[in-house]
């Protein structure tokens, strides 16, 4: 994918990304908290391996990780995500630089090394197991 | 011939390029060519259907980094994976393309 095009893509996840969160914020103190859009909970009943990565991140925003890491653990590197890339990405702007995109590049082949890939599997399969034990 | 057999693996624009290129190709890319092996559309489009929601497509397709964008979301809340189902067709022959210029070059 073109730098332009990763960049205008990051920028704009990162944008929905503080919506959603900033709007379950709000929808969290209200009456009705619940605002279930994952499909596959929908479609199945069993909560997805990111179900709960919003709430996740909520807590980890008041400080409270230890709860964050009983909602979804998953939401410690999309939180991190969320902060690093759009700053990473304006100050690349900025400086006319590529250092995030060769970061990403470097990224994907490290994830498609096989170690790496079979290891995030189990992870993920784990924590899946565990996301429909918590919610069963 | 390779065209004839592997037409389905790219844009219909794309193919007057493909074919000139083809014609002025020596026998060793070719050969790298026959062997590079470029994904189906079709089985991109039935992997998004069924697994579209954890990325698995994204990531059958070589777009790692979106593949786990896409599964931290939930399917980017459900709108990604529903918007890939008439997306990913189109993004497999241009990943294709680009596997085909990469050998070609």
């Amino acid at each position: 994918m073109p730098k332009k095009n990763l960049y205008l893509l990051i920028l704009g996840f990162a944008l929905a990304g503080y919506s959603w969160v900033i709007l379950n914020h709000y929808l969290l103190n209200t009456n009705n908290p619940t605002l279930n859009v994952c499909l596959f909970r929908q479609a199945t009943g069993i909560p997805c391996p990111s179900c709960g990565t919003t709430h996740a991140i909520l807590s980890i925003t008041k400080g409270n990780f230890r709860q964050a890491m009983e909602e979804n653990i998953l939401g410690f590197p999309v939180a991190l995500m969320l902060v690093i890339f759009p700053v990473w990405i304006l100050i690349d702007l900025i400086r006319k630089k590529e250092s995030f995109y060769q970061f990403y590049l470097g990224a994907e082949s490290f994830l498609r090394k096989k170690w790496v890939a079979w290891s995030a599997l189990v992870f993920l399969l784990v924590n899946w197991g565990w996301n429909i034990f918590k919610n069963g | 011939m390779f065209l004839m057999m592997n037409n389905k693996f790219f844009e219909p624009h794309q193919l007057p390029y493909i074919h000139e290129r083809l014609l002025l190709l020596d026998e060793s890319k070719y050969m790298m060519l026959q062997t590079a092996g470029f994904r189906d559309p079709t089985i991109s489009l039935v992997v998004s259907l069924l697994g579209g929601h954890f990325g698995i497509d994204r990531f059958l397709i070589g777009d790692t980094g979106l593949g786990v964008a896409k599964l931290l979301t939930c399917g980017g809340l459900g709108i990604w994976t529903i918007i890939d189902w008439f997306m990913i067709m189109g993004r497999t022959r241009e990943v294709n393309f680009e596997k085909l210029q990469q050998v070609i070059m």
